[in-house]
């Protein structure tokens, strides 16, 4: 069955073709990074860079809250692995399909790999398509929109004169709350949702600046292992 | 305008490098470590926190807008569903309540 993978041109274009909702999506959520870049301080040519070559919304965001002159290196390293740690279970998943490529095709797979591709080449391949075009395709499509958004919004920003007074500094975060309450699917959420919660407060008020959602995630992490197998009974 | 700030350029080149670590880290650390559930169940909680970290500081520096605005998006996920909708309802509360205060 693993033997089966194969890479070829229809098999982006289907990967492309399936993944356009989610591109439309990237282009909204680029729009509203590159309207907080920009008045962030970065210049049009950083913020396209950044999303270009880093593709996440969720780190770029968090390393653009704590933006200073100095910002300390291992901090923004540390966020960035936070805030995409999901990616690390993903890519293991992929393993066992994407081996028999050989290491340096299944890295090239891999490298733009985003949430949406992930559900749609995991739907694809319990349908029987093994083709890991698809895979790349739809994590393509959604980048493409991710940059053309991002570079959109930088434009954007000189166009309206006072951004506060609509309120676009809040598009991030009304952003990042509608995830958020999808993401709460069951009573299990709460816990490290509540502790997150707490560490967030807490870290404001102790090291206000750029450890926030490194600590946020990591106190949620060790809630969430303790308390795997108690909340299983409240699962739906 | 299109200048680039080489401490910024390095900021970037850490981000990416980390991101590309995370993609390319689980097919790699698969050989040596086993994801267990409770693995699992701990890296699932991550993304609803860093969600939380990110909406949190501003939410603490700000005022009545800004929970106007949240429960605003709050209401509008519930009620539509929709991304779109929540965002739109969340901006538009935000800047009604700035024009009130």
């Amino acid at each position: 069955m693993t033997s089966e993978v194969t890479l070829t041109r229809a098999g982006l274009m289907r990967g492309a073709l399936l993944a356009l909702p989610f591109s439309a999506s990237s282009i909204v959520y680029g729009l509203a990074f590159g309207l907080l870049a920009t008045g962030t301080g970065l210049s049009k040519l950083e913020a396209v860079l950044m999303s270009a070559l880093v593709f996440s919304g969720s780190a770029q965001v968090a390393v653009l809250q704590t933006w200073t002159a100095n910002l300390a290196l291992i901090a923004v390293f540390v966020t960035v692995v936070v805030a995409n740690i999901r990616y690390v279970l993903m890519s293991a998943a992929l393993r066992a399909w994407l081996a028999p490529l050989g290491p340096f095709k299944a890295m090239l797979v891999l490298l733009p790999l985003v949430d949406g591709s992930f559900a749609i080449a995991f739907r694809e391949r319990a349908r029987g398509d093994h083709d890991a075009g698809v895979l790349l395709g739809s994590s393509l499509i959604s980048w493409s929109g991710w940059v053309i958004g991002t570079a959109l919004g930088t434009v954007a920003e000189q166009l309206i004169t006072n951004p506060r007074a609509v309120g676009l500094d809040f598009i991030i975060v009304a952003f990042c709350a509608a995830s958020a309450t999808q993401m709460m699917r069951s009573r299990s959420d709460l816990w490290p949702a509540a502790t997150a919660v707490a560490a967030v407060v807490l870290t404001e008020r102790l090291v206000p600046g750029p450890w926030t959602v490194a600590v946020a995630g990591a106190a949620a992490a060790v809630v969430g292992a303790l308390r795997y197998g108690r909340s299983s009974a409240e699962r739906g | 305008m299109m200048n680039i700030d080489p401490s910024g350029l390095v900021v970037i080149g850490v981000m990416t490098i980390a991101a590309a670590a995370c993609r390319l880290a689980g097919y790699g650390f698969m050989r040596f470590i086993p994801i267990t559930p409770r693995l699992e169940a701990a890296l699932q909680a991550i993304p609803l926190a860093v969600m939380i970290g990110i909406i949190g500081p501003p939410m603490l520096r700000g005022g009545w807008p800004e929970v106007a605005g949240l429960l605003a998006t709050f209401a509008a996920v519930r009620l539509r569903g929709n991304d779109l909708v929540a965002i739109t309802a969340g901006m538009a509360a935000v800047a009604a309540v700035r024009l009130l205060v």
